[in-house]
């Protein structure tokens, strides 16, 4: 028989935080994520241009010179750099710096050389989209200013270039908008970014205790409730024998019970980290405890799958289960009892029937604590359910139904 | 690649409000460059109206980004994503149509470059694969469009290339955009996995220090008269009538201190008020407990009611706080209890919050 997987882990210490990011990883990512951004945007431009470069020159030679595709790699080699090359040591800054200028100086001879490029000037859509890519080299490079200083450095460093490079060959020089916006506009993001995240996690501190606290409160209430069920099964029927026995000397039996419930309830909430018996040893604990309270108890159906249900599950059905039997032993007035197990896909029913007293569900007090914290409590904290027949003078019809692997 | 199915924002809620103020930039941006070009080359626009009808879509567009990236309507869905790609390209047929036939640049057609604006925005929300399949689709559709124009008016270089300088850049703010969610993503799940052992042995600390709080009390509880009773009566080894009595005096107290501690509901401590007939409260998981917790913090100084009753299969909890006090449920916060209750509905101005969950 293969085992059952293990049930839900209702009873295990979850893992917390996971969903609140620290304010310094979410600077650190953000960061990282800017960055690539920016150079994955630089490069598909850059793609672009070269593309519509190889076009150019193949469909009306006179609109673009054949050489711009070396500049062109140059700058994506400087892109690349910038995102990837960490640290970038100071003549790391002062090679970039040179590739930069060296790229766009070509690209503005490239432009006056071309009759159909040089009638837009510097504004051409050839050097205002690698003056934008200088723009963004420069802030993707910044590891000072968070990219500030990087974004006006290469636009001034970029502009700057093909001024002086365009007055040289004679370009005639136009100021061109779109980079001045883009260098402004990446650096004022850049600025504002930092207040904008500590703005957005300033509750960080306050999630993670809410959430700290929420776990240590669910926590305790699982621990809480389960040892509430123990010492119901232990000291509280321990008590209730009690007041109902009559006077005279405990036997030797009696001596030892009292002691054991004294002793289980000492180790409270430890009891799980028993090692559980084996089928076998639970089912003779549940006729014994069915005789001790006059009760026989038979025995039916797959009694075997009991003995594959992984802890917690296992020890809470082995707990509960007894409980049952105690409940009809109790309070049925009957001699007879049936526990009958049945398997079905990934579910494992158990049912304790009586042809007793009975009772009314809906009537039981609330300060009843077998049925609610001994049964369905500990059935139900772990994604079991438990279900109750009964009325007076027609029996009782529990009927407990845990999660069993489907490949069982 | 890792991380292109998840959305920055669905791993780290705080990180969507942050990413506000990107759709904020992006919009203005847009914004700024349409009707700085259009006042630039005003002189090539022949249809107002149509102009007009391309202004509403940018509008719409920017609506929809700026009101998408709100705390408190988080997270910024796919539908969002969709109406900005459907908007932006009707606001790129209608400035095309504005100037069908009188275009003489096609680098200071607006609409294309604020798409790629308001695409760029959606990098900080959704996951990087569908960014970039949006694009892949827009870019086609600006393509054809510039291509039919450019036709049209029989400008002197191959069509492609004027295509090539208004699909481009989208393709470009597209891409990048993608890769920005790809790295936060790629980033917050290498987080998760690398602390996932030190949160593990946090939560078994934390465990251990409940247990340990336990012991002490239930000691304490036992230890208090019922241990002494019992030790007393296996010492004697016997009972008599008072014994029973006392028994039975002994466990009618403990059975009524566990009684009253397995009723305790955790909500009641947060609230100074809750009305849970029906103990519902106890269905929430440990997230959605703390993003309630955290709500509450907030509003510490309020006076705060919690109302819980089942919907259908949902179980609805109505957060109501009073005018009085300070405190406020802030906009993140607000996006915490979107992304942890999905179609909560956050009204901080009518001081109440309406969230929906299953019973776990």
């Amino acid at each position: 028989m293969s085992a059952a997987p293990p049930p839900p882990s209702g009873l295990e210490a979850p893992a917390g935080g996971g969903w609140i990011f620290p304010m310094r990883e979410a600077a650190g990512s953000t960061r990282a994520a800017l960055v690539s951004g920016a150079s994955a945007l630089s490069l598909v431009l850059l793609g672009l241009l070269a593309t519509l470069g190889i076009i150019l020159a193949a469909a009306v030679p006179e609109s673009v010179a054949w050489w711009i595709l070396p500049p062109l790699a140059l700058l994506a080699a400087c892109c690349v750099a910038a995102w990837r090359w960490d640290p970038i040591p100071v003549l790391g800054y002062f090679a970039l710096a040179g590739a930069v200028a060296a790229a766009l100086a070509a690209l503005t001879v490239a432009v006056a050389d071309s009759p159909i490029q040089a009638a837009a000037g510097t504004a051409g859509f050839l050097l205002s989209m690698t003056t934008n890519v200088a723009v963004l080299i420069g802030a993707a490079s910044d590891r000072w200013t968070g990219g500030i200083a990087g974004a006006l450095g290469g636009y001034a460093l970029g502009e700057g270039t093909m001024a002086i490079t365009a007055a040289l060959v004679g370009l005639p020089y136009r100021l061109d908008l779109p980079p001045i916006a883009i260098a402004v506009g990446v650096a004022v993001g850049y600025a504002f970014v930092p207040l904008a995240r500590r703005r957005s996690r300033r509750s960080t501190a306050s999630l993670d205790a809410a959430d700290h606290r929420t776990r240590a409160r669910r926590l305790r209430e699982l621990e809480g409730r389960e040892s509430i069920a123990v010492l119901h099964d232990t000291l509280l029927g321990e008590l209730a024998a009690l007041s109902h026995r009559e006077p005279g000397p405990l036997s030797e039996t009696d001596r030892e019970r009292v002691v054991a419930s004294l002793e289980s309830s000492a180790m409270l909430p430890l009891l799980r980290d028993e090692p559980e018996p084996g089928f076998a040893e639970i089912a003779s604990q549940l006729l014994a405890i069915g005789a001790a309270g006059g009760v026989r108890l038979r025995l039916e159906g797959d009694l075997a799958a009991l003995d594959s249900i992984a802890d917690p599950l296992g020890p809470a059905l082995h707990a509960a289960l007894e409980q049952c039997v105690v409940n009809v032993a109790r309070h049925a007035g009957v001699t007879e009892a049936w526990l009958a197990v049945s398997r079905s896909g990934d579910e494992l029913s158990i049912t304790v029937v009586d042809e007793g007293v009975g009772f009314d569900p809906d009537a039981v007090p609330h300060d009843r604590l077998g049925l609610s914290e001994s049964v369905r409590g500990r059935i139900e904290r772990l994604g079991g359910t438990v279900r109750v027949w009964s009325s007076p003078g027609a029996g009782t019809s529990v009927h407990l139904v845990v999660p069993w692997g489907a490949g069982g | 690649m890792i991380g292109t199915r998840h959305s920055p924002q669905q791993l780290d809620p705080l990180a969507g409000v942050t990413a506000q103020f990107f759709a904020w930039i992006f919009t203005s941006a847009a914004f700024a460059t349409s009707v700085g070009l259009t006042i630039l080359h005003r002189a090539e626009y022949h249809s107002p109206l149509l102009l007009a009808a391309a202004f509403l879509c940018l509008v719409a567009t920017g609506a929809v980004v700026v009101g998408a990236s709100a705390p408190r309507r988080a997270p910024f869905t796919r539908r969002s994503a969709i109406a900005i790609h459907v908007l932006g390209l009707a606001a790129v047929g209608f400035e095309a149509a504005a100037q069908w036939g009188t275009n003489t640049a096609v680098r200071s057609d607006w609409a294309p470059l604020a798409l790629a604006l308001f695409v760029m925005a959606t990098g900080c929300f959704r996951p990087a694969s569908e960014i970039l399949i949006a694009d892949i689709l827009s870019v086609l559709v600006v393509t054809v469009v510039t291509t039919s124009g450019a036709v049209a008016s029989d400008w002197p270089l191959p069509a492609i290339v004027y295509a090539g300088l208004t699909a481009g850049p989208l393709l470009a703010a597209g891409v990048g955009a993608a890769v920005f969610s790809a790295t936060l993503v790629t980033r917050l799940l290498r987080w998760r996995e690398s602390t996932g052992d030190a949160r593990l042995a946090a939560a078994e600390q934390l465990r251990a220090q409940v247990r340990d709080e336990l012991h002490r009390e239930r000691l304490t509880l036992v230890e208090r008269e019922v241990g002494p009773f019992l030790r007393e009566l296996v010492a004697r080894g016997e009972t008599d009538a008072a014994d029973a009595e006392r028994a039975r005096e002994l466990g009618d107290a403990l059975r009524a201190a566990l009684v009253a501690e397995s009723e305790g509901v955790w909500l009641g401590d947060l609230v100074d008020e809750i009305r849970d007939p029906d103990g519902l409260a106890v269905h929430m998981d440990e997230t959605q407990r703390a993003a309630v917790e955290a709500a509450c913090a907030g509003l510490a100084d309020r006076r705060v009611t919690a109302e819980l009753a089942r919907v259908g299969d949902l179980i609805r909890l109505t957060l109501r706080w009073g005018g009085e006090g300070r405190g406020r449920l802030r906009p993140e916060m607000q996006a915490i209890l979107r992304l942890v209750f999905p179609g909560a509905r956050v009204r901080p101005t009518r001081r109440h919050v309406e969230v929906e969950f299953e019973a776990a």
